[in-house]
């Protein structure tokens, strides 16, 4: 039996996206969620938020989504997180490159809110399965 | 017996002797009346005009004897040749010098002898003309000159025969020598004999004049103008030719000839030859070919016009890379004139601090490697202004394959670098900023629509609904444009694996299904009956076909059906999408595969396609070696993609 998934931590800079990401992964999910602004929201509140699971934009100011990945999997606590990438659709090789990062898979944008959250248990199964 | 001696310039004697080229040569009557008249002269029985070589006395001319040469000791003559003035033996046998002579005590019995030693022109004792008898003879003063007077006149014909000697072997040589010229010059030459009537004949032509004219050896000669050429043609030469007549001296003139040779333009010379009367019975032509030149200068001058005219920079430099020339071009580029960068290097005077060192690295080493290359470098203007420069350069080589120099193209680019940031820029707003609010609307649309926010009054489920749609469709919109952004600039990258063409064509074929679905449109796929392989970007492929089955569906009219094909044939894989709808207007088709192209009274605008899905598909088919057509009629509409059929198993 897999532990279900249930804590997501989400780092995404624009704050409409993180409103309707928000609504879809409680409302629709029911999951717990943990949104950060910025990469270094995410570095400050990770460890003490312990997610199951890291969905992380690629395109930030600042730290971008692989730096962050970088970061949060310095953590001894959080190495073990498997994170996922949402981007604009992006070409076969740029997924591969996202993978080579530690990425488990990449989500594309626009990303469906209603579907989401089955899309998430779904990748959750198959990593656990 | 006393042996005659030798004189001591002996050697300077033979050659005098041998330039008289007499030697050995046959008699002439010239020397013979001389001998003739000395023997009736002085009454005796031998005249004889000797040369004395260096072992041999040869004589030229003789009266009394019947031999040609005795060997030099023997001869008499080779003592009188030292002596000067006359030199006379009354009575050889009591003169004690010579009674014991071979001439005297031989058969020869030689009892009387006098010579007079005979000068070449230059001087030098050669022979001698001498008297012999066989009986002593008193031989006084009187005697004495006249044998010097008839002496005097052998010398004066040894002069003449040597000019004459002379003048033949020169001309001999004149004659080779215009031999060669006549047969070997590039030049065309001709005779022309002026007949006593006034009119003209061709003589002989030269082997140039014959192979530049197409006229054979013989084709001309004793024939008129008008015999060989057409009449106007005949005129024309027979004016040229009456010209140089009535002149008198040589004319000059060009003409262009069309010949059996071909059509050529020439630079005639004519020069008259007269007679001994002064009458002009002959005409020597030489034609210069100008045809080559002429096509060359004009090369030449057109190509001047282009370099020092053309917007482009050029410039010319030597082996070692310093400026010879540039043109006009290049001072509307950069700011210098020749004077201000003669002599130096381009690059030198050109790049400045934000120059990429990489690039002047290369461009470095293409140069001294000698090879050409192309770059595209930052330079500076003279006053400073940063500029983009496309730089091409060749080195130029002479015929030998030696190095004389570089020749430079120079384009300024600044305005297309320009251009290209700042499509960059503007793909990254895109990319970014236009998606990102894209995404939060479609995102907070969908959880409306989907009672995530709390449930909605139908009316308002109704235009949410729109307002989604709509969203999509500005999504698509700009995949769409990002894509065909992507592929123009050569920036789509294609994943191309072997694979069966009919698995990608069936994942796009259930993708839309759901939109045909909502049109009320039927859809049928016709697998082929075998695997169509070829090396292509699956996921590419998909959008191909996605894109024509949404077109096909989009004018297919309520209950129509939409066929996804597949079929191969001899080397090509196949993906067709056909349609019944009403058929591309004729004035439409050549447009089809254009950026936003619509016919005009489609029903896409209120459907909400891009106008942008064939244009994509014709990109990636090509982006992936295929190529994609159409055939149309009203009631049936025909897409293709085509794809080299490979043989290999993915």
């Amino acid at each position: 039996m897999t532990v279900p998934l249930t804590r997501i931590l989400m780092v995404e800079d624009d704050p409409d996206i993180r409103a309707v990401a928000h609504l879809s992964l409680t409302a629709v999910g029911g999951f717990t969620v943990a949104l950060c602004a910025s990469g270094e929201e995410a570095l400050a509140q990770a460890e003490a938020f312990a997610p199951d699971l890291l969905l992380l934009d690629v395109m930030m100011p600042g730290m971008d989504g692989p730096d962050t990945l970088a970061a949060l999997r310095a953590k001894p606590a959080l190495a073990g997180v498997p994170a996922l990438f949402m981007t604009a659709k992006v070409q076969p090789q740029e997924v591969a490159h996202y993978r080579d990062l530690g990425a488990a898979d990449v989500l594309p944008k626009p990303f469906d809110p209603m579907a989401l959250p089955g899309q998430l248990r779904a990748l959750w199964e198959r990593l656990h399965g | 017996m006393l042996n005659p001696p030798r004189p001591s310039d002996e050697s300077f004697r033979l050659e005098a002797l041998h330039r008289l080229g007499l030697m050995d040569t046959p008699s002439e009557p010239r020397f013979d009346r001389i001998v003739q008249l000395a023997v009736r002269r002085f009454g005796v029985r031998t005249a004889l005009i000797s040369l004395v070589d260096a072992e041999r006395l040869w004589l030229k001319a003789k009266v009394g004897v019947d031999f040609c040469e005795l060997p030099r000791q023997q001869s008499l003559c080779a003592h009188a040749l030292m002596v000067p003035g006359v030199f006379v033996v009354e009575d050889t046998r009591s003169d004690a010098r010579f009674a014991e002579h071979p001439a005297v005590a031989g058969p020869l019995q030689v009892g009387f002898y006098a010579a007079v030693p005979l000068h070449s022109p230059e001087g030098q004792p050669v022979g001698t003309l001498c008297l012999v008898d066989g009986a002593p003879r008193a031989f006084g003063p009187e005697d004495q000159a006249d044998l010097r007077g008839l002496a005097a006149w052998v010398e004066r014909e040894l002069l003449t025969s040597q000019a004459e000697t002379q003048l033949l072997h020169s001309l001999g040589e004149v004659q080779a020598r215009y031999q060669g010229l006549f047969n070997h010059t590039g030049d065309a030459l001709f005779w022309v004999e002026v007949q006593a009537d006034g009119s003209f004949v061709f003589g002989d032509t030269n082997p140039a004049h014959q192979q530049l004219t197409g006229l054979p050896e013989g084709a001309l000669r004793g024939k008129r103008p008008r015999e060989v050429l057409p009449a106007e043609l005949a005129a024309s030469v027979e004016a040229r030719y009456q010209e140089a007549v009535t002149a008198g001296h040589p004319i000059h003139y060009e003409e262009s000839l069309d010949l059996p040779g071909g059509l050529r333009h020439w630079n005639t010379e004519l020069v008259p030859v007269a007679d001994e009367e002064g009458c002009i019975v002959r005409l020597v032509g030489v034609a210069r070919d100008l045809t080559e030149r002429r096509r060359l200068e004009e090369e030449h001058r057109l190509l001047a016009e282009v370099v020092r005219r053309t917007d482009n920079g050029v410039v010319l430099s030597d082996a070692e890379g310093k400026v010879i020339w540039v043109n006009e071009g290049f001072t509307r580029i950069s700011g210098y004139t020749l004077e201000e960068v003669r002599g130096q290097k381009p690059g030198k005077i050109l790049q400045g601090p934000d120059t990429n060192s990489a690039t002047v690295a290369r461009m470095a080493r293409a140069v001294a490697r000698q090879e050409s290359f192309r770059e595209e470098v930052l330079n500076y203007h003279k006053g400073g202004r940063p500029y983009w420069n496309a730089i091409e350069v060749q080195p130029l080589r002479d015929e030998s394959g030696k190095l004389t120099g570089f020749m430079g193209l120079q384009a300024d680019i600044t305005a297309r670098k320009e251009s290209e940031r700042l499509k960059d820029e503007f793909l990254s707003v895109v990319s970014h900023e236009l998606r990102t609010p894209l995404t939060a609307i479609q995102g907070a649309l969908g959880l409306l629509l989907g009672g995530a926010a709390g449930a909605v009054l139908p009316p308002q489920a109704e235009m949410l609904r729109i307002a989604h749609q709509n969203a999509d469709r500005l999504g698509r919109l700009v995949n769409d444009l990002l894509d065909l952004q992507k592929v123009e600039a050569g920036r789509m990258s294609f994943d191309l694996r072997v694979q069966d063409l009919t698995a990608a064509a069936a994942l796009a074929f259930q993708a839309i299904q759901p939109f045909a679905v909502a049109r009320g449109v039927h859809l049928r796929m016709e697998p082929p009956g075998e695997p169509l392989l070829a090396a292509v970007d699956g996921d590419r492929l998909q959008q191909v076909a996605a894109n024509f089955i949404s077109n096909a569906i989009k004018y297919s009219p309520a209950e129509g059906t939409v066929v996804l094909r597949l079929r191969g044939d001899e080397g090509w894989a196949w993906l067709e999408v056909e349609d019944h709808g009403p058929g591309i207007p004729e004035a439409f088709r050549s447009r089809i595969f254009q950026k936003f192209a619509q016919a005009e009274g489609g029903t896409t605008r209120i459907q909400g396609g891009t106008g942008l899905g064939l244009s994509i598909a014709k990109s990636l088919a090509e982006g992936m070696g295929g190529q994609v057509s159409f055939e149309s009629a009203p009631g049936r509409t025909l897409f293709r993609a085509g794809f080299p059929r490979s043989l290999e198993t993915p």
